[in-house]
């Protein structure tokens, strides 16, 4: 039984030395480099604790893109010096360019903060009743009569996203950096559990500081040299550009697809490959533990 | 304004989960109808220790709460709804609380102790954020540890408090205490940034 219970964490433990080992392989200074040289992620994530949702497999990130902060129902509030805490430090000194609030279908969050608002008046005797005032407020504003279930959560869903991005657009790392020229802007996604699928909802920055700075205040266009390889609106069709570029820079190709590169390694002629799986999601083969289709254990 | 890494992000997605449809296409048709989790992951909100791909998880293994140095305040309601809901109602078996070496929040704690301790009225987010980190450096003594050594003293010694306090709160207190509860048990766990390996430092459960 204890046996059982303690193979979940120990799991993880296995998993994180064979993955470790497959990073070396692949880039010996990886974490050598990433012990020496200061984050410089491009990115905060602040999402929903769900385990469904994780950041950086989602987005098939490495260690080093995205500084993350995750809590129920993907929530931004103005006294939570947990989450103010986290978008201070990642706007400066950080330095992140983007802070993305990702919120999900089917969040167990807006279910209960639903049932909460049916049920009446609400009494915040608990962590996690206090949590979801604020949630079961916004659902008695909107009107959801007549909605099947799944809509009215989609609904309450989507009003929560845009609900936080105010939110963050209205807190003081932000206000600051905007009233500085830092055009960190701010992003609302709904990750579709159903389909994998990530969609922009709603994108905010500093009010006219593309055509302004430029004639105005050039200094202010403060902008990553990295970024000015691919012009932004072609960046965003180009993925055979994009992995163009992972090619010719190999650091970054062997970490960020490991598991799919061991793939290739063995669908060359010498072997046969029984299955060129998607990236990260091949089973951990790890001596002791059984053999099993992880996607199927985990559903 | 360039959002290449936005629509970099946006497009891996899109590959992603192609790639996973292509190996299982009922995946995501699947995954939405609930999850399972057996672990809740406690960390840092550093983008050098990303909980999943450090330990080569899938979608639905890990429930997370990220925040600044990987605190658990007992007053901190974010913290707090987290662990009540992965263990009430998710139904996780073990918090892992996950510390790493190099850690900003840390080296800026240590920062702060050598100064006197600040004016309340000024404090911000983050300096209230990191205040019971602070006067746990404080009370450390690092006076014959080089720069290195005592950050990574700071960084155990935090590690072992937070899992004191995950220990203390009413979702694990209320857990241990009820024979009939899912068996809980807590982790303190080290990331070696260094060597992309975690150590596990401290084990806790209802018979400690």
């Amino acid at each position: 039984m204890s046996q059982l219970q303690s193979n979940a964490a120990e799991h993880l433990i296995k998993a994180n030395e064979r993955w470790a080992r497959d990073v070396i392989k692949h880039d010996p200074n990886f974490f050598k480099d990433s012990a020496t040289y200061p984050q410089r992620p491009k990115v905060l994530w602040i999402g929903c604790s769900d385990s469904r949702v994780p950041a950086s497999v989602v987005t098939a990130s490495m260690p080093g893109d995205i500084f993350t902060h995750t809590n129920i129902a993907n929530q931004f509030h103005s006294f939570d010096d947990n989450a103010n805490s986290v978008l201070s430090f990642a706007v400066d000194p950080v330095g992140v360019k983007h802070v993305v609030l990702v919120g999900h279908s089917v969040c167990g969050g807006a279910q209960a903060a639903i049932q909460a608002a049916e049920e009446g008046p609400v009494e915040p005797h608990d962590p996690l009743t206090r949590w979801l005032v604020p949630l079961i407020q916004l659902v008695r504003t909107l009107d959801l009569h007549g909605l099947p279930e799944n809509e009215a959560v989609d609904k309450v869903v989507e009003a929560n996203i845009l609900k936080q991005v105010e939110n963050i657009c209205l807190s003081e790392p932000i206000v600051t950096a905007w009233a500085t020229g830092n055009n960190v802007s701010v992003h609302g996604w709904v990750y579709d559990l159903a389909t994998g699928r990530i969609r922009e909802l709603v994108v905010r920055s500093l009010p006219y500081v593309e055509k302004r700075t430029i004639k105005w205040f050039p200094y202010l266009v403060a902008e990553d040299p990295s970024d000015a390889e691919v012009p932004p609106n072609k960046a965003f069709t180009n993925i055979a550009a994009e992995k163009s570029r992972d090619v010719v820079d190999p650091p970054k190709k062997a970490f960020s697809y490991i598991v799919a590169e061991e793939s290739r390694d063995v669908d060359l002629p010498k072997k046969d490959s029984p299955k060129n799986g998607p990236p990260k999601m091949e089973s951990p083969d790890i001596e002791g533990l059984p053999k099993e289709d992880p996607l199927k254990k985990a559903l | 304004m360039s959002h290449r890494p936005i629509q970099t992000l946006l497009n891996a997605n899109e590959e992603w989960a192609q790639s996973v449809v292509k190996d299982t296409p009922d995946f995501f048709s699947r995954s939405a109808t609930c999850q399972n989790p057996k672990i809740l992951w406690i960390g840092c909100s550093d983008s050098r220790v990303p909980e999943s791909i450090i330990t080569a998880s899938k979608p639905g293994d890990i429930f997370v709460h990220r925040n600044v140095a990987n605190q658990f305040h007992l007053h901190d309601d974010s913290a707090l709804s987290v662990l009540s809901f992965a263990i009430k109602d998710v139904g996780v078996e073990h918090v892992v609380l996950v510390g790493h070496t190099n850690c900003g929040g840390a080296m800026a704690c240590m920062e702060a102790a050598k100064v006197a301790a600040t004016n309340p009225s000024a404090s911000t987010p983050l300096t209230r954020w990191l205040s019971p980190l602070t006067a746990l450096v404080r009370s450390l003594d690092l006076s014959a540890c080089s720069a290195n050594e005592a950050l990574n003293k700071v960084v155990e010694a935090n590690i072992i408090k937070q899992v004191d306090n995950i220990c203390k709160s009413e979702p694990i207190t209320t857990a241990w205490a009820d024979p009939h509860a899912k068996k809980v048990t807590v982790h303190g766990w080290m990331y070696d940034l260094a060597e992309g390996r975690i150590k596990e430092l401290v084990v806790r459960d209802s018979q400690a």
